[in-house]
This record gives C-alpha cells, sequence and structure tokens, in this order.
C-alpha cells in the first residue's frame, strides 16, 4: 500500500522532468529579442510570467525583475504570447529589441478565491485557502457536493459513511477537534451559513442511515468550492469556523451570449464485492450440529437430514443487483451589462443497489444580479427542491449476511418465508426490501436577496437576507406480511419537521490603493435564527395493508404521538483589515463577536481575533540576484497565521437544568411525571480552538509547477465534553468545557502542467496530508472514556479501539488451568486465547484490554490526471487513505459460529479436533461477541474514483447543427479498490458522524461501482 | 439617486436597531426546574417521577436489572443462552470485577433514583397545596428513599449519604465520602417511620402507591436486616394485624396473575401494564425460552437445577414458579424444554413477552409472615404464634404444615421455605448474605469463584476514579 503511493509519487515526478527537458533546444539564431514584462498598473516588473513565440515551442520566463531574453531562428516581426497567473493572456507583437510589456491584471475568476464575507486574488492570500477544481466539480456524479471533497484538495477527510443513495457523509478537515461536539465543517451557500445537521431532515420515523440535508442542493449547480483551512481564513466565522469552513458559489450568469445548455448522464451501478458467508446449507448444517455437540447436546441434523440438504440460499446475490443512474441538468445563462442571470433545472436519480432504495432530486435555481445605477445593484440567489429517498432499513444488510443458507426466500406455496426459524429472530429482508414503507421526503428552500450601494468610492455598503427553509415528511409502513410487521398486524408511522432559519448580513467594505500601499477592509454585523418544530405519530394493529401509513386512526392500537421545538440564535460582529505593501509583505487581521443563545447565562459571548502576514519573496529585489532560483522559481511566498475560532455545536438548551418526563403506572393508567435530567451550568461556554500554520506557496517554471506545503498546530481547549461525575449526584454526566485535544498535520499539494499545447496537454494535481490527533486531557479524574469498542484516552489519538489482543487458540493438551482466560468453566480446546496483559492469570475487563487499532489514517491523498489530444479528454482521479483500521463488526458477528445464524466461510477452516486451526476458533452454542484485535483490520484502500473520457464534437460539424459545443463521454466510477480490508468497503462509518465511535462497519449500505455515459450540449 | 441611498442606510439602521435575535433560551418543548415545583399538579407529577424510577423502560432496578445484576450471581440463577453480555457472563460466575458495569449501572440506578426523591423532598414543601396530600407525597417519596438506601446498605455497604439536590458542579459538591452503614440504616429508619403515617389504602385511581402498611413491612425487612428481631417482630405483627386487610391468596399462582394485581398479598408492587408504551415487565420475555412460533421470549434468564428440584410432591409453588412446556400460539404444536421462569410469562400478549403486565412484588404478605415467624424464633425462640404464621404460607402452598421443631430447625425451616416461595423475586441474595450462608450456598451450584468479599459488591472502580474521597470495600 504504502510502496505503491510512493511510486506513484516517483512516476510522476520523473515524467515531469522528461517533459521540462524538452525546452531546452538552442535553434539557429536569426533574432534576439530582450525585453521587460511589467504590471499594467503598477508599473512594477512581473517575475515568472511566460512568454512564447506564438506558433513555437519556444517560451521562457521572466526572471526576478521581469526580465526575459530569446535567441531565436524565427524573424521580426513575430507574435509573442505573454501569460501569468492572474492576469490577462496578452498577444503583441514583437518587430524589434528592447519591448516593455504591461499585463493587465485579470478581471475574474480562475485566480480568485471566495473568502468569507469577499474574494481575494489567490497570490494576495494570507491564509490557507485550497478550492476545488471546477473539473471535479462538473466530472463526479454524486448526489451531494460534498462527496466532491473526497481527494479533491490536501486536508480534507471526507467518508461516504454508507451506500445508501442520498445518505450522508462525514467530514474533517485538519482532523477532529471535538470529541462530543459537532465536527463537521460550516458551509457557507452563496453566503448562507449552514452547519449541516442531518437531523434537520429527519423527523425521526424511519430507519436507516441519516438522508444528507446538503443532498437537496445541487451538485451541478456549483461553480466553485473553496475551502478555508486556517484560523486566518475561518475566524471570520468566529464560533463556527474551528472545523473549517466549505464556501459553496453557485453559477452566476455572464455578460455577454445568451447560453441554454443540457448536460446528461446515465449509467449502471453495482456492487464492489459481496462477503464470502456460508451459502451451501449443508455446511452450514454441520455447523449448526458442531456447536451444539461441543455444548454437549444432541445433533440437531439427523445424517439423513444432512444428506438430503442441496444447494442453499445466497441471501447477498437475491438483494443486491445493478441499479441506474442519471442525472439531466438545463441551464439557461447570459446576461448584458446591466443584468446577468443564470435559470436552472435538474432531475437527478439514483437507484440503490438494493432492491427499491432510491434517491430522487428534483430542483431548480435562480439566481440573478442587476445594475440599478453605477453605484447600485441587487441580486438574489434562489433553489428550491424536492427529494425523495426510499431506505433500506437499519437492519437489512446485517439480516443479509446473518440468515441461514437453508432458510429459503419463499416458501413452497411461493410466499415469501417470515423469519429465521433459528434461535436469532431475523426476518425475511427481500421481503422487507419489497414490502416496507421508509421514505424521507424533503423540500428545501434556501435563497438569499441583497443589495449593495457604493456610497462613496471605495467605499460599498451590503445588506442582505436569507432564509432555508426545510420540511421534511417521513413515512414508515411495516405490513403484517413482514416479521417485524406479523405480531403486531402493521405499523404504521408518519412524521413532519420544519426547520426554518433566517439570516441577516450588513457590511461595509472599504479598498483603496495608496501608491504601493493597499488596504481593504469590511466591517459587518448579523444575525441568524433558527427554529425546528417536529411531529410524530403512530399507530399499529391494521385490519389491512392497503392504507400503509395513510390512514393511522384505523389502528387498533395507538402510539403515544410526539412534538417537539427547539431553536437558537446568533448575533455577530464581524471585522477583516486586509494591508499589504508592493505585492510584497501582506499584514491580514480579523475578528468575530459572536453572542450565541446555545451558552450558559454566564459565556453568551466569544470573540475570535487571527492574524496572518506573507511575505512574497519572489518579489524582492535580492531574490532576482540569486542565480538559478531567479530562472526557475517564479513564485515564492511565505504565510504565517495564527488565531482562535470557536465551535458551538453541542445542540440546544444543553446549559439549562431541564426536566424530562415519563410515566408510570399509577391506578393502571399512566400517570405523567417531571424530573431533571441535568444540572445547570450557568457557566458553558465555547470550544476554543488555537491554530497556528505556516505555509510555502511555490511556483517553478513559469508556474508549470506549483507546489503548496502548510504545516499546522491545532490545539483545542475547554472541550464541549459530557464529562462523567459521580453518580451519586443522580446524574451520570455534564456537559462542560473540560480537556484538551491537538490536531497538527502537514499538507502538501503540487500541480504540473505537464505538457501544454494545442493539441495534447497533461495536467496533474496531487495532494497529501498528515494528520495526527491526541488527546492530552479529560479534565480532573478522567483519563479515559470507553464506548465500546472504542475508547477516548489522554495521550491517545481519537478513533481508537481498545479490547482483547488474540493469541491464537487453545489447543489440546493445553493445560486450562494455567492459561488465563475469561471464564473458566465454558472454555475448551478451540477457543480464543488472550494476551493476558497485566499477567493475572486471568483475562479480565478491568486489566487485560488494550488499544488494538486506530481509526484515523496517517495519511489521506488525491491524485488527479487531466490529458487532451485534439477532440479529446480523459482524466483519472485516485483516492487513497493508508494507515487507518477499521473494527469490522460484520465479521465478528459472522465469526461466533454459534449455529443460530449464518458464519464466514472461514467457518470451513474453523477449529475442529481432527484438523486444529491456530486462528479460527471452533462452534460454540452461546459465545459472547469479544472485542479483539482480530476484527481490527487495516483498511488503507487505494481507488480509482473516476475515469473519464471525453470527445468533443469538431467546430466544423456542430456548427452544422448550430450547437455552440458537444462533448460525449465515458466515465467510471470506484473502477478498482486496492485494499486489504475483508469487508465490503473500507469507506464506511457505522456510526455516520460521530467522533468516538467512528471507524466501526456493522451492516452498513455497502458502496458501488458505476459506469456511465454522459453529454454535454450547449446553444 | 440620494434617494436610494438613504433608503438604503435607513434600512441598514433599522435592522441593526430592531436586532430581534434573542440569546436568552427559552425553550418551548421542555420545561427547566425554574418554571416546575409551583402547583400541586407539579408536585404530583414530581413524585411520578419519583416512582418511574422503580421499574422505568430499559433494564431499570425491578424491571430485570436486579435479575441480572443480583440474582444472577446467587444460587438460583445463570444467565440463558441470549444473556450474551460479557458482564453479565462474569457476574454469574462470580469473575467479575470492579469495573463490571451490571456493578456500576445499580449504583448509577439508585443514586438516580435518590435524586429524584431529594429534589421532590426538597421542593414539596414550598408548594401552596393541600397541605394532606403535600403531607402524604412527601412520605411517598421517603419511602422510596428508604427502599433505595437499603438496597445500597446492603450490596455495598456504607454509602454517601446524600439527602439534597446537587446545586453546583463543583468538586466541594459532588464529591462526598461514605458515611457509615450504621448512619445509612437511621436515615432509613427515620424516612420509613414518617412513611408509616401514609394512608391503609387508596382509591382506585391512585392504587399503586406506597402504603402505611408498605412502610411498616419494609421497616420490618430493615430490623430483620440488622437483626433487631424484637422491633422486627413488632412491625410485622403490626402489619399482620393492622388495618390493611392483607392476606395470603388461597391459590399461588394467583400472586403473579395480573388479574390480581395490587390484590389482598401485595402490599408493595412495581406496576406494570401490557401495550402502555414499555411499561411491560420484561422479566415476561428474559424467562421465556426462544424458538417457539408465537411467543418471542428472551431466555436470558435460567434456573439452576439445584432450585427446579428443591421441591417436594405436592408443592403447587413448583408449576406456578416454572415451566418446562408451551404450545406456539400460532402452530399448535407442543414444545418441551429445560425448566424456565414462569411467574412473570403474561399469555395474553404473545407473542410480545416483554409487554407482561403481571406486576413485581416488592412487598408481599408472604413474605411478612415469614419475617414475623424468624423474628419471633430468633428473640423467643420457636413459639406458636411463630408456626402459626409460618404454616400459613406451607398451608397455601399445599405442603404440610411443621410444628414441634427446635429453634435451629425452625431457622432452617424458615430459611428453606423462604427460597422455595420467592423464587425469581430478588430475595434469595439478600437472604444468603444476610444469613450468612453466600459462600457454601454458591460454591453448591459450582460457582466455586465465591469467596468472602463477595459479602459486599465493589464500588464501581468509576465513582472512586471521579471522586478520590471514596474508599473501596475489603478484598476488591
Amino acid at each position: 500500500m504504502k510502496t505503491k503511493v510512493l511510486l506513484a509519487a516517483v512516476l510522476v515526478t520523473l515524467l515531469q522532468a522528461a517533459s521540462f527537458a524538452q525546452q531546452k533546444t538552442e535553434p539557429i539564431i536569426n533574432s534576439l529579442l530582450k525585453g521587460q514584462v511589467i504590471e499594467g498598473s503598477t508599473k512594477l516588473p512581473l517575475s515568472g510570467a511566460v512568454v512564447a513565440i506564438k506558433g513555437t515551442t519556444h517560451q521562457v520566463v521572466t526572471s526576478g525583475d521581469g526580465v526575459f531574453s530569446f535567441k531565436t531562428g524565427q524573424k521580426f516581426p513575430y507574435i509573442l504570447v505573454i501569460s501569468f497567473v492572474g492576469y490577462e493572456t496578452l498577444e503583441i507583437t514583437a518587430s524589434q529589441t528592447d519591448i516593455v510589456i504591461p499585463l493587465k491584471e485579470a478581471v475574474k475568476e480562475l485566480d480568485e478565491v471566495v473568502v468569507g464575507y469577499g474574494k481575494q486574488k489567490k497570490r494576495d492570500l494570507t491564509g490557507s485557502v485550497s478550492s476545488v477544481s471546477s473539473g471535479l466539480i462538473k466530472q463526479n456524479p454524486v448526489s451531494s457536493f460534498d462527496r466532491i471533497l473526497q481527494g479533491a484538495v490536501a486536508g480534507v477527510q471526507v467518508i461516504q459513511t454508507s451506500g445508501q443513495p442520498g445518505s450522508a457523509v462525514s467530514i474533517r478537515i485538519r482532523g477532529g477537534n471535538s470529541i462530543t461536539g459537532g465536527n463537521e465543517p460550516l458551509y457557507v451557500i452563496d453566503g448562507f451559513p449552514v452547519y449541516n445537521d442531518n437531523n434537520d431532515a429527519n423527523a425521526g420515523v424511519t430507519s436507516g442511515p441519516s438522508i444528507n440535508a446538503l443532498a437537496n442542493l445541487n451538485p451541478s449547480d456549483i461553480e466553485s468550492i473553496d475551502i478555508l483551512k486556517d484560523a486566518s481564513s475561518t475566524a471570520i466565522y468566529g464560533s463556527r469556523g474551528a472545523n473549517g469552513v466549505v464556501l459553496i458559489t453557485t453559477k452566476k450568469g455572464k455578460t455577454g451570449q445568451n447560453i441554454v445548455s443540457y448536460e446528461a448522464y446515465y449509467g449502471q451501478q453495482e456492487i464492489i464485492k459481496t462477503i464470502p458467508v456460508l451459502t451451501s446449507s449443508r455446511d452450514w448444517a454441520l455447523l449448526k450440529n458442531d456447536a451444539l455437540i461441543n455444548a454437549g447436546k444432541p445433533a440437531f441434523y439427523s445424517q439423513a437430514q444432512l444428506d438430503a440438504l442441496t444447494g442453499g440460499t445466497d441471501w447477498q446475490a437475491a438483494a443486491f443487483s445493478k441499479a441506474p443512474i442519471q442525472n439531466h441538468q438545463l441551464t439557461f445563462s447570459g446576461g448584458d451589462e446591466k443584468t446577468r442571470y443564470a435559470i436552472a433545472l435538474n432531475y437527478f436519480k439514483q437507484d440503490g443497489i438494493l432492491h427499491n432504495s432510491s434517491f430522487e432530486r428534483y430542483s431548480a435555481r435562480v439566481n440573478l444580479d442587476r445594475n440599478i445605477s453605477a453605484s447600485f445593484k441587487f441580486g438574489t440567489s434562489f433553489t428550491v427542491s424536492k427529494t425523495k429517498a426510499k431506505e433500506a432499513n437499519s437492519g437489512i444488510v446485517s439480516t443479509l449476511l446473518l440468515l441461514p443458507p437453508t432458510v429459503s426466500i419463499r416458501d413452497s406455496a411461493g410466499k415469501y418465508t417470515l423469519q429465521s426459524p433459528f434461535e436469532v429472530a431475523l426476518g425475511n429482508p427481500i421481503a422487507s426490501l419489497e414490502q416496507e414503507i421508509n421514505n424521507t421526503n424533503t423540500h428545501r428552500l434556501l435563497g438569499n436577496i441583497y443589495g449593495e450601494y457604493t456610497l462613496l468610492k471605495d467605499l460599498v455598503a451590503k445588506i442582505s437576507f436569507g432564509a432555508d427553509i426545510i420540511n421534511n415528511k417521513q413515512n414508515r409502513y411495516i405490513p403484517s406480511t413482514l416479521y417485524e410487521g406479523y405480531a403486531i398486524s402493521g405499523s404504521a408511522a408518519v412524521g413532519t419537521k420544519n426547520v426554518n432559519t433566517w439570516l441577516n448580513e450588513n457590511t461595509l467594505s472599504y479598498a483603496k490603493r495608496f501608491g504601493e500601499h493597499s488596504i481593504n477592509t469590511v466591517v459587518g454585523y448579523t444575525q441568524q435564527a433558527y427554529k425546528s418544530e417536529n411531529v410524530t405519530a403512530s399507530a399499529r394493529g391494521f385490519v389491512s395493508d392497503l392504507l400503509t401509513f395513510n390512514n393511522l386512526s384505523s389502528g387498533s392500537q395507538l402510539v403515544s404521538p410526539s412534538s417537539s421545538a427547539s431553536d437558537w440564535g446568533l448575533n455577530s460582529f464581524l471585522a477583516r483589515f486586509n494591508y499589504s505593501y508592493a505585492q510584497k509583505y501582506y499584514i491580514t487581521l480579523t475578528g468575530r463577536a459572536d453572542g450565541s443563545s446555545r451558552f450558559g447565562d454566564n459565556n453568551k459571548w466569544g470573540y475570535f481575533p487571527s492574524a496572518a502576514f506573507a511575505w512574497n519573496i519572489s518579489r524582492e529585489k535580492f531574490f532576482a540576484n540569486i542565480p538559478f532560483l531567479d530562472k526557475n522559481v517564479s513564485n515564492l511566498k511565505l504565510r504565517l497565521s495564527g488565531g482562535i475560532t470557536g465551535n458551538q455545536e453541542i445542540g440546544q438548551y444543553q446549559s439549562l437544568a431541564t426536566l424530562s418526563n415519563s410515566a408510570y403506572i399509577i391506578g393502571n393508567q399512566l400517570a405523567t411525571g417531571f424530573y431533571p435530567n441535568r444540572i445547570a451550568n450557568p457557566n458553558l461556554g465555547w470550544e476554543k480552538t488555537t491554530q497556528y500554520d505556516a505555509g510555502l506557496d511555490i511556483g517553478l517554471f513559469g508556474n508549470l509547477v506549483s507546489v503548496v506545503v502548510d504545516g499546522y498546530y491545532k490545539k483545542t481547549s475547554d472541550l464541549l465534553l459530557t464529562v462523567p461525575i459521580p453518580y451519586t449526584t443522580g446524574f451520570s454526566t455534564a456537559l462542560q468545557n473540560y480537556g484538551t485535544v491537538e490536531n497538527k498535520g502537514l499538507e502538501i499539494s503540487l500541480t504540473t502542467r505537464n505538457i501544454g499545447g494545442k493539441n495534447l496537454s497533461w495536467n496533474t494535481s496531487f495532494n497529501i496530508a498528515f494528520n495526527r490527533n491526541k488527546i492530552l486531557s479529560l479534565g480532573d479524574g478522567v483519563s479515559y472514556l470507553i464506548s465500546d469498542p472504542a475508547i477516548v484516552q489522554v495521550g491517545q489519538a481519537l478513533g481508537s479501539f481498545y479490547g482483547y489482543k488474540t493469541l491464537g487458540l487453545i489447543q489440546t493438551g493445553d493445560d486450562v488451568i494455567k492459561i488465563p482466560v475469561i471464564d473458566a468453566a465454558s472454555t475448551k480446546p478451540g477457543d480464543r486465547r488472550y494476551v493476558d496483559i497485566n499477567g493475572d492469570g486471568v483475562i479480565s475487563q478491568a486489566g487485560d484490554r488494550t488499544i488494538i487499532g486506530q481509526a484515523q489514517p496517517k495519511f489521506i491523498a488525491g491524485f488527479i490526471n487531466n490529458f487532451t489530444w485534439q477532440n479529446f479528454d480523459a482524466s483519472i482521479q485516485l483516492y487513497g487513505t493508508y494507515g487507518n483500521q477499521i473494527f469490522n463488526q460484520n465479521r465478528q458477528q459472522l465469526e461466533l459460529f454459534s449455529g443460530q445464524q449464518n458464519a464466514s466461510t472461514s467457518a470451513l477452516e474453523r477449529w475442529i479436533l481432527n484438523n486444529p486451526s491456530n486462528s479460527v476458533q471452533r462452534a460454540k452454542e452461546d459465545p459472547a461477541p469479544v472485542t479483539t484485535s482480530r476484527y481490527v483490520e487495516d483498511a488503507s484502500y487505494l481507488r480509482a474514483k473516476n475515469v473519464t473520457i471525453g470527445y468533443t464534437l469538431p467546430k466544423f460539424i456542430t456548427k452544422i447543427a448550430r450547437i455552440k459545443q458537444l462533448r460525449l463521454y465515458l466515465a467510471a466510477n470506484n473502477l478498482f479498490t486496492i485494499t486489504p480490508y475483508s469487508g465490503y468497503d473500507p469507506d464506511v462509518s457505522r456510526n455516520e458522524q460521530a467522533t468516538i465511535t467512528q471507524g466501526i462497519d456493522y451492516g452498513a449500505y455497502p458502496n458501488a461501482k458505476s459506469f456511465l455515459f454522459g453529454l454535454n450540449v450547449s446553444f | 439617486m440620494k434617494k436610494a441611498a438613504y433608503t438604503f442606510l435607513t434600512i441598514s439602521l433599522l435592522t441593526f436597531a430592531s436586532s430581534c435575535v434573542k440569546l436568552v433560551e427559552d425553550p418551548e418543548a421542555f420545561l427547566t426546574t425554574q418554571q416546575f415545583y409551583k402547583t400541586q399538579a407539579d408536585a404530583i407529577a414530581a413524585v411520578n417521577g419519583v416512582y418511574y424510577t422503580l421499574n422505568g423502560s430499559g433494564q431499570t432496578l425491578y424491571n430485570s436489572l436486579f435479575q441480572i445484576g443480583i440474582d444472577i450471581a446467587s444460587d438460583e440463577a445463570n444467565p440463558g443462552p441470549r444473556a450474551r453480555n460479557a458482564d453479565v457472563r462474569a457476574f454469574a460466575v462470580l469473575s467479575h470485577s470492579t469495573t463490571n458495569d451490571r456493578v456500576s449501572e445499580i449504583w448509577r440506578q439508585l443514586y438516580a433514583g435518590i435524586a429524584r426523591t431529594n429534589i421532590a423532598i426538597d421542593k414539596i414543601p414550598a408548594i401552596a397545596m393541600e397541605e394532606a396530600l403535600k403531607t402524604r407525597l412527601i412520605n411517598e417519596t421517603k419511602f422510596i428513599r428508604a427502599l433505595y438506601y437499603f438496597n445500597l446498605v446492603r450490596l455495598y455497604g456504607g454509602v454517601p449519604l446524600i439527602l439534597h439536590e446537587p446545586t453546583s458542579l463543583g468538586n466541594e459538591a459532588v464529591q462526598v465520602s461514605r458515611n457509615s452503614a450504621e448512619e445509612v440504616y437511621q436515615q432509613i429508619i427515620t424516612d420509613l417511620k414518617d412513611a408509616e403515617g401514609l394512608p391503609a389504602t387508596y382509591s382506585s385511581t391512585d392504587v399503586g402507591r406506597v402504603t402505611g402498611g408498605a412502610a411498616k413491612a419494609l421497616l420490618a425487612r430493615v430490623y430483620l436486616t440488622k437483626k433487631d428481631w424484637n422491633n422486627a417482630a413488632s412491625k410485622a405483627l403490626e402489619v399482620i394485624n393492622g388495618p390493611y386487610g392483607y392476606d395470603l391468596f388461597s391459590n399461588y399462582a394467583d400472586v403473579f396473575n395480573k388479574a390480581n394485581n395490587n390484590g389482598k398479598e401485595h402490599i408493595f408492587s412495581a406496576q406494570f401494564k401490557s401495550n402502555s408504551n414499555g411499561h411491560g415487565n420484561s422479566l415476561g420475555s428474559r424467562g421465556t425460552p426462544t424458538g417457539i412460533p408465537g411467543i418471542d421470549g428472551g431466555d436470558a434468564d435460567i434456573p439452576t437445577t439445584l432450585i427446579y428440584n428443591q421441591y417436594r410432591a405436592g408443592d403447587t409453588r413448583k408449576a406456578a414458579t416454572f415451566f418446562t412446556s408451551l404450545v406456539s400460539p400460532t402452530t399448535g404444536t407442543a414444545y418441551t424444554f429445560t425448566p424456565h421462569y414462569k411467574k412473570y410469562y403474561d399469555p395474553s400478549v404473545n407473542p410480545s413477552t416483554g409487554e407482561s403486565g403481571v406486576n413485581f412484588p416488592i412487598i408481599r404478605f408472604a413474605d411478612v409472615l415469614l419475617e414475623y415467624a424468624e423474628a419471633v424464633n430468633e428473640a423467643s425462640g420457636p413459639t406458636t404464634d411463630a408456626f402459626a404464621a409460618f404454616n400459613r404460607v406451607r398451608t397455601r402452598a399445599g405442603i404440610p404444615t411443621l410444628n414441634s421443631l427446635s429453634q435451629s430447625q425452625f431457622r432452617d425451616s424458615i430459611y428453606q421455605e423462604r427460597r422455595l416461595e420467592f423464587v425469581y423475586e430478588h430475595q434469595r441474595w439478600f437472604d444468603l448474605v444476610r444469613t450468612g450462608t453466600l459462600i457454601q450456598n454458591l460454591h453448591a451450584v459450582g460457582k466455586t469463584n465465591a469467596q468472602q468479599k463477595h459479602y459486599l459488591y465493589p464500588i464501581p472502580q468509576r465513582e472512586i476514579d471521579l471522586n478520590p474521597k471514596l474508599t473501596q470495600n475489603p478484598g476488591w
């Protein structure tokens, strides 16, 4: 695994070296040209600009003082093409030597990144900001945009926790800061801050993985994604900045032509692999007999019955099938000098590889900007969407694995078998997939209206109002024909959740240049408030299954309804001050004051300052005099930043002593009781993350190679930790500001233009990130918190697994008395041995559990290659993680060998008297599942996330059909995955966004691979 | 254009001034302690919240936790095939350590219950309400507090005696040292003496609440445990002769029929009700075997062979306590199995055996009779009165009466009678400890890890880690 990644890195380096070598040709000299490239407005020399002679491969790079020269076979006059990142590419005719070429700054886009409350040129950045390339946004066929981030930029870890279409992902930017608080980044969508709480789209009556609330936003609408990572860039988001910020900008209309475009893809998905379990009835029957005989009981199957057993049910084969995925996007965009518009309609549907599961979205977007006058403009960005997720319930996958092959899908009459006849109660998952209703329907409206007024020259005021409205309705019906509904004659439930968030932001910005000094500031006041209301109702005992969830009152047993409401509010003041001198020295000061309702009365307001400094060394005069560097290094910038950001993701009302209610039976009736569920903590306050970042931006060979390196150190203190308190208080835990966690790491991004030409081009980008996480303290008297199979322990990283270390099996002839075991009475040869860590002769929970694995990777890396050759284009995106482990709970269950549920094929190699294994234990009728190192597996992986080959029809053909552009492509997603992990897929986490119990695989819906055909056409 | 500018400025100023986000949390779906404990209805609800700790949903004190966390470590019970939890298994063979989660769960739930009694006893006096009702509610609560401390002191020895709600999270407030066992007992007796004044009976809408008879019966048990034989005998006699109307059901099986819940023999029971949003008795599931279509048994508790074989022929308690066969309600097939517990099996709720509506008897009249016999025998030898009380229990069971035994023979007979009478009622472990016979009896069923230290539970290691003032029990 390690070697593969290294190999890939070496390969890239070699290829790049090879391509640079080509530039060293010395032709016959017909002319000599000297010149200087300068900045158009400041007249300062520009180093690192690429000057090429049009129609040839000959190009040079300007040195530190902007100077270049050509010795060429070309005769005057010839055309020069001058390009430089951040400037408009210029073509100029050279007719004699000693020319001075002023470059105009590019007004737009590519080199502009969106930062909080504004935009900045990449070269002016002082903080650590990564942008996702637009190619990646286009290429990934995903239900929600957050999945695009996987492998796209350094330092962002994305775990697709489940393969259920539309399900949630877990994102960590530069590691997890918080132990029990939220660790997901803040999303800012066209200026609207959204913390992605999937519960906002979960009324609470369905079963299965969380449906991603962000999946209501159409990924095809997105123009750019910028990720703010260090304190300097996130401090402007104050109490919500500590987990990083993802800025999403949707597509706006551009002045010029009106464009109509249609983009579509259609494809097939299939399961990546299945888990080998027993599918032969006879194998399983032998296991069952063995388990009973080992317990001193008679065999279940007689020899005659065994001999009669043939075949067996392969439950996985019956449940998984190929499933289509499709997307259609129609966009109208354009504009004139005064008005710019973009209107988009989208339909997306992903069927799941488990029968009858799917995710479907309809969405529409209107983005509009209008200049009323030279000084006043207003605009809006609005999207509405409707999604429908049909979920496989959370028990389906584990049931597929655990149902014995002797159980048939249908009985002799053709009806679905109700349940496993054996001791472990399992319903028929095929019947559940077909008959159970388990749907999440969500409408979401997210919109913003702004007005912008230029008060004075350079002074702009902006006001915006926004709303985010989520209406969720969930429906569930378990018919009486299923095991789960059989005894209760059907069970129906409905739930709704309405979430309204409103936002008002008022900012004043001032930008001015005085000679070599440049100032850019913004101050603002914002307010945001959230309100959520939730209702659920359910009933059981239906005469008929036909009405499903639509007539609860016809149920004979009504279950008590529930309702709840919660709200929060945030008031904030923010300011940022940017100063730069001669584009050499940059200073950024940022601060935000947040007042949040979520905290204790004594701690409502938090203050989050940051400062950053950047030094563009390559612009220094002395740099031009350093031999070698002056010619080859086109950009060298040092960035330093530090600051404090916060986290407020603890839910509402946590500082108050609230009451819970529940009923006791008095007089044979329910009598409602109230009791406190918490001790008030008026001091509850912010989780503070102090972060330092040092970065280098390096451009080589006229920015053919650019490298960004960042090192960071983050220390999160006053953790919002549910701290254990003595039970004698009457409570188990109290949410307090206790404990400290640190994250430190290194991120490297390397972007190269290996071959650049009209007919053939090859670009590469590679990113790798190393993060090390460590818990420094958990408060007084607490050195660990165990949440089996995980432990949070001081001195260790979050995501540690905790259990017994295996030590082979007990063999015949071993002196069982002398071997340390958990339960001497029931232990026999063929049972597992464990390491007696404290050496006391017994295996006990107190003394012999230890850290047996770690869910966090040592590094994560992404590697993207883009090629074009004439009208063909191709890209390949690889993603990998190294050193992360998974607690494979599926396998733990499949290796119980109880004869009461199905087993892994490893059962065929189990310990038996005549053929004793030393790794696979004996069959045992009632084993206790043990958290042991045997089920901790290396889950490093390298995956071809996306491979695309496209062809753009030549202009002369499309012209005839009055088509502006037509591109066809074929794509494969998750084409191959190289991993030692034995489960379905290493990209999994049963507990979704949870931090303590991350990296556990049990019953998760497996990810799929897919093959697509797509077309993009514009008129 | 200037107009636009002014409009713009005005809007800015307005939004700034009219900031409508408030930072004070005022939850709409929850009550806070400041809003509560103000009216008579609040007082009643606060006490309902106290009762809930007896048997709330999940594995709670009188809803299977005492079975898993106490009885399973006695000579009466073993974990069934479905009780796979490693902590439970360890507990059953007495290989458990100070970090065993049942050891800490019992401690946790008892103190959580005590905290609710403390807040009710602290807050109710200040509420303006009907005085008689106020006194009654406080005394009901004191009974529950006494019951919980009685369990704590018997399981863990002297424990921190906490009588008021915690006011802060500071170490000085949450770290409390152990009191002596005697101090804990004195508080139990004080609380129960107050509770003796409770009504003898309730109207049908309040049935299930603590009565004065329950307080006296518990007091008798407390005195008996303290070997204060005279007080035990006189309190038991007050229950037997008091205005409570207690009597034995003529048929032992009727004690465990939900139609007879809160009947004449039931002095104080944890109340259950079928199909009422999680108010079923989960022992109904735990005691029932699996694999019978239409009866979804939990198969988590099984009796030891030794206890099953203790009954003499004709003892009607055996068939009411255990079953070895059931007929599937869906297929009509009869299934036989090794002995399982029948007491809380409620056929009317099949297949959802955990919805059993059979109350759990915390104190019943047979117990008072046997306690009376024991206390009198210890104080004054085998008297006629003592034999009379004792023989009521035997006669009801359908076995011959015993008379003319020596004091020590009578003592052993009473112990044996208790053993047969109270199977699956969380009495056996306490009796073994109280009578000093734990180790030999556990060894007799193969639980050979039993040793002197097992007379007390360990203080949960978690509590010692979080509260350095706590000391561990000897041997742990």
